[in-house]
C-alpha cells in the first residue's frame, strides 16, 4: 500500500482533472493572476458559450439562491466573487467525471450545495454562495481518488455496498487516506480560498476546522440532510453521526430544520423562475 | 421552458398545468396576475419516491447513527416531514 505522503504527491500532481475542458484550466490559471481584472476574466469565460451557459444555468438555479436573476457572467462575478466562481467552475466542469466516478455523485453534490445554501441562510451566515460552492465540491476528493486510484476506489465503492459500511471508513482502511483529505489537498494545490479548503477537509470532522468552523459545520449538516432525503448517492446511504459542536455552532431549532427540509425539496425538485 | 408544477389561483384551481410551455404571452399574463415565481422544468430530474420507499430511505440513512440524541431528533423530524408532505399531496 502506498503511504499517505505518496498518495498526496500523486493527487497534488493532478494539474487538472483529465476530462476538464482546456478552457477551464485556462480560466483557473487566469483567476490566479494578479494582473488580470475581474472583467477580463468574465469576458474570457463569456467567449466559451458552452461553459458560460453551464455556469449561468447553475447560478440561476435555486441551488445558488439567485433564481432567474443573473443574465451575464460579469454579473455573476460581481455577485459571487472570484473565489466562489472558481469553486463553482470546478464543480460545473467536473460534472462529467463525477458521473463516471460514481452514479449519483453529481446529484449528491448539487443536493449538498442546495442544502448548504439553505442552512447558511437559516444560520445567519452571510456568505451563502460560498456555502453553496463548499457543498458542491465537498466530495472533490472522491473524484481525485477515483481518477488516481480507480481500482482501489472501486474496491471501496463495492465493499461499501456489499458490507453496508461508510465509504469514508473503507477509504481509510484500503488506501490510508479519506476523500476529505484528498479533496483538501487538491483544493489547496489549486489555490482555492482557504475557507473552501477547510470546508472540504473537515466536512466529516467540522470541529477540527480552524478558520472555517461554521462553514465546515454547514457542509457537514448539508451532507447529512441530503442523505436523509435519498437524493443522489455519495458512496453509501448512511448519515454520519452529526457532530454536537457543529450542531451547536449553527444554532438551528427543530422548526428551522423542518423549514430547511421543505425548501430543500423545492430546490431539488424543480427550478424556480422568478418574475 | 415548461412549467414543472401547476400554477393555481387562490382557490387552488389550476390555471396552467405542469408541462405547459411558458410563452412570452403566458409569462406576461402570470405577471399581470401578480405571480412572483413559478417552478420550471430544470436540469435536475427528481421524482418523489412512494411514501413507504421514502420512509425506508430514512430508516437506512439513520441505521448507523446509534442512539445519538441529535441524530435521533433529526430522524424524528425527517419522519414527520415525510408524513406531512404525503399528507398534503
Amino acid at each position: 500500500m502506498k503511504t499517505a505522503a505518496e498518495i498526496r504527491d500523486e493527487i497534488e500532481s493532478l494539474s487538472a482533472i483529465p476530462t476538464l475542458p482546456t478552457v477551464l484550466t485556462d480560466v483557473l490559471k487566469l483567476i490566479d493572476r494578479e494582473d488580470v481584472s475581474v472583467n477580463q476574466i468574465g469576458d474570457f469565460i463569456s467567449e466559451d458559450q458552452a461553459l458560460s451557459a453551464r455556469v449561468l444555468k447553475m447560478v440561476n438555479s435555486p441551488i445558488y439562491g439567485f433564481p432567474g436573476r443573473i443574465s451575464s457572467i460579469n454579473q455573476a462575478l460581481m455577485l459571487i466573487g472570484l473565489g466562489v466562481l472558481k469553486g463553482m467552475l470546478t464543480g460545473v466542469a467536473i460534472f462529467d467525471v463525477m458521473q463516471k466516478t460514481m452514479v449519483g455523485l453529481w446529484e449528491h453534490s448539487i443536493g449538498a450545495a442546495a442544502a448548504a445554501r439553505i442552512i447558511a441562510q437559516k444560520a445567519g451566515i452571510k456568505e451563502v454562495e460560498e456555502a453553496s460552492v463548499a457543498g458542491l465540491i465537498h466530495d472533490l476528493g472522491k473524484v481525485a481518488l477515483g481518477v488516481c486510484y480507480p481500482a482501489e476506489f472501486g474496491q471501496c465503492v463495492e465493499r461499501a455496498r456489499a458490507e453496508q459500511k461508510y465509504i469514508f471508513d473503507l477509504e481509510r482502511d484500503i488506501m490510508g487516506v479519506s476523500h476529505a483529505e484528498a479533496g483538501s489537498w487538491l483544493a489547496r494545490k489549486w489555490n482555492f480560498p482557504r475557507q473552501l479548503v477547510e470546508a472540504v477537509a473537515y466536512h466529516h470532522k467540522p470541529r477540527l476546522a480552524k478558520e472555517a468552523k461554521k462553514l465546515a459545520a454547514t457542509v457537514h449538516l448539508a451532507d447529512a440532510l441530503i442523505k436523509m432525503t435519498g437524493f443522489g448517492f455519495g458512496g453509501d446511504p448512511f448519515v454520519h453521526p452529526v457532530d454536537e459542536e457543529a450542531w451547536a455552532l449553527l444554532g438551528l431549532s427543530d422548526d428551522d430544520v423542518k423549514d430547511i427540509l421543505l425548501e430543500l425539496e423545492d430546490s431539488i425538485s424543480g427550478t424556480v423562475l422568478s418574475f | 421552458m415548461k412549467l414543472a408544477r401547476p400554477v393555481e389561483n387562490e382557490s387552488g384551481i389550476a390555471l396552467y398545468g405542469a408541462g405547459m410551455e411558458l410563452t412570452p404571452a403566458i409569462i406576461e399574463r402570470l405577471k399581470a396576475m401578480g405571480t412572483e415565481a413559478v417552478f420550471i422544468e430544470g436540469a435536475i430530474e427528481y421524482r418523489f419516491p412512494k411514501k413507504a420507499d421514502y420512509l425506508a430511505v430514512v430508516e437506512t440513512a439513520f441505521s448507523k447513527t446509534g442512539g445519538k440524541a441529535i441524530n435521533a431528533n433529526l430522524r424524528k423530524i425527517m419522519k414527520a416531514h415525510v408524513e406531512a408532505i404525503y399528507g398534503s399531496r
